[in-house]
């Protein structure tokens, strides 16, 4: 499809637990860094959803909602506590 | 547990660190300072001490003591300084379930002790000048020597760093000045201490109120099988003064609380965050912004961990990104979801060493990232972390404008809150038990016909020990059972609970549930 981009994810923590892997290229119609995690949310069945996570785009903080560019490398980042 | 002391000796507290209710015996010897010595009369008695060595001597002499005899624990205190006659010097303590190991324990400890612990006797005669006697590390010398080296230098201790040439005289000597807190002497906490101790940190505190597990020693390397069910924050600081007796060490037998989290952080440089909870975390990062003092903090999840450091806290915080502490759902401890010892070990080591380059200004420094690494795929990402105008700590026009309470709040199935409702008591049913501080006959009649009774401090004890439901401590106002009840808390025990506002809030429906 037209409005399909390729981005490259990584998952940290609980998040690569659960997909059982630690990156993969996602072709996703998502608009936003929000829609794309959620599209994974269900795929994989993360134990977080959106308002539990935060988003690193070509390493840098990023914000939630901003647009997907395609082609830029996307983490998503759990809360960690554990020491 | 040895200590040396240059205040007078409480025989009461001592015994209060022995006392066990399994133990049949109890022998102490009490070493006095007596007023004659080889036919002189003795007028005062001074006594000096090398004190690093002492520890490691004295902790070897416990520990064969406890090998060698059926003892519950035995332990010992000396005394340093001028004392007068009659005062105690020295005392040691031995709990046993029967007499004879107790006796047996408790000569053995003074008898090693006069002979292999560096302390040294100047006794001051009626007659003449005073004289040192009885300096057994030295006794083939004549006394002319300082009795505070031993044969510890820091100079040979050190040589191999000190010859790393981007690492100065200046940088070494502005390490020794440091004084850095390590909250958490667990997983991270063990190999953060281990660096800064043997790299040169002069001054180290430890604040921890858990206690050694079997599960924990897989990857808290500090601690071995014998340092089981001791407070952590004490076992490491005895270690760290094996592994270098020179450094100091202030350990805090406490977790980090809002009540006494500013007395404690402020009395150092800088802060190494090694715990493994949102809750803590939040609360000595707020605390350090408000203090403005470093902060270095780390968490690791199975094979990761992410590390980042607030030196200066105008660049950003926590909260920039993290506004609300997360739910503690989200996390999951290390026996929970699993870790591997690399993780901890890594980021720990990481925390130590961003800490000696912040101290003595050396390299680059992760300022502004964070560091996450994931040892599975050997992925290092630093990733930025802009400052958020909007962050509440922080931020232009930041929502937390002083630390309270209510922010470190976690939900109530986690057990952190010491206190309970009157209403919470109630949806317990009968799965507890209520516990009165009170003499029984200071509980009110109708609440003692409803069940509630008096309780000794040693039965509260046994049960908070012992009992798998919870335990309800009441008194007339909830304040005694509150300072209680956090003793036990500090200790680790997540299951006893404290009546908010005391017996006085009682409704009419109360019932006490059945033990
Ligand atoms: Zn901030």
């Amino acid at each position: 499809m037209e409005n399909e981009k390729q981005v490259k994810v990584r998952y940290f923590a609980v998040l690569r637990e659960k997909s059982s892997q630690s990156e993969e290229v996602v072709t996703t119609a998502a608009t936003t860094y929000r829609e794309l995690f959620v599209e994974l949310q269900k795929n994989y069945n993360f134990p977080l959803d959106d308002t539990q996570i935060k988003v690193a785009v070509n390493d840098a903080f990023s914000d939630l909602d901003q647009a997907i560019q395609g082609g830029e490398e996307i983490i998503f980042i759990p809360p960690v506590a554990g020491g | 547990m040895i200590e040396i002391t240059d205040q007078p000796i409480h025989i009461e507290d001592q015994k209060a660190h022995l006392m066990n209710a399994k133990a049949g015996a109890l022998v102490e010897f009490e070493g006095l300072v007596r007023n004659h010595n080889e036919g002189e009369a003795v007028s005062a008695l001074e006594y000096e001490a090398y004190e690093p060595l002492c520890v490691i001597e004295g902790m070897k002499i416990l520990a064969e003591a406890r090998e060698k005899y059926q003892v519950y624990d035995v332990r010992c205190i000396h005394r340093t300084g001028l004392l007068q006659i009659g005062d105690l010097a020295v005392w040691v303590g031995a709990t046993a379930a029967h007499r004879g190991a107790a006796f047996q324990a408790c000569q053995y400890v003074i008898d090693q002790l006069k002979v292999r612990l560096p302390i040294w006797k100047k006794e001051h005669y009626v007659d003449r000048d005073s004289q040192w006697v009885n300096c057994q590390r030295c006794a083939q010398h004549a006394h002319g020597h300082s009795h505070g080296t031993g044969p510890f230098s820091n100079a040979e201790y050190f040589k191999s760093q000190r010859a790393l040439s981007q690492f100065s005289k200046e940088a070494f000597d502005q390490l020794q000045g440091s004084r850095v807190l390590v909250v958490g002497s667990g997983g991270l906490g063990c190999p953060a201490l281990t660096v800064l101790a043997t790299n040169g940190v002069g001054h180290i505190g430890i604040a921890d109120g858990d206690i050694v597990e079997l599960s924990n020693l897989h990857r808290q390397n500090l601690f071995s099988i014998n340092d089981i069910g001791q407070n952590k924050a004490r076992q490491a600081s005895l270690r760290l003064k094996q592994l270098n007796p020179s450094v100091k060490i202030d350990a805090n037998e406490e977790y980090l609380d809002f009540e006494n989290v500013n007395r404690i952080v402020k009395n150092y440089d800088l802060v190494i965050d090694c715990t493994d909870n949102f809750r803590a975390k939040y609360l000595v990062h707020d605390t350090c912004f408000f203090q403005n003092k470093p902060l270095i903090q780390a968490s690791v999840y199975q094979w990761e961990g992410s590390i980042q450091i607030f030196a200066d806290w105008s660049e950003g915080c926590v909260r920039c990104q993290w506004s609300e502490m997360p739910d503690l759902s989200c996390q999951g401890s290390c026996q929970e979801v699993g870790v591997m010892s690399t993780a901890p070990i890594m980021l720990g080591t990481l925390q130590a060493n961003e800490a000696i380059k912040l101290l003595t200004n050396s390299g680059s420094s992760l300022k502004s990232r964070s560091l996450f690494v994931d040892l599975l795929t050997n992925e290092f990402h630093k990733i930025r972390r802009p400052r958020n105008p909007q962050c509440p700590l922080c931020g232009d026009v930041p929502r937390i404008a002083q630390m309270s309470p209510d922010l470190y709040q976690q939900s109530k199935e986690h057990n952190w809150e010491i206190e309970i409702s009157v209403n919470e008591v109630s949806d317990l049913n009968s799965s507890f038990v209520c516990m009165d501080l009170r003499a029984e006959s200071e509980i009110p009649d109708e609440y003692r016909r409803r069940g509630l009774h008096s309780f000794s401090l040693e039965e509260i004890d046994v049960q908070i020990r012992t009992n798998k439901k919870k335990i309800v401590v009441t008194c007339a106002q909830g304040i005694r059972s509150r300072r209680l009840v956090k003793k036990y808390r500090d200790q680790g025990y997540e299951n006893v609970f404290s009546l908010k506002g005391g017996t006085n809030l009682f409704s009419s429906s109360f019932h006490n549930g059945n033990m």
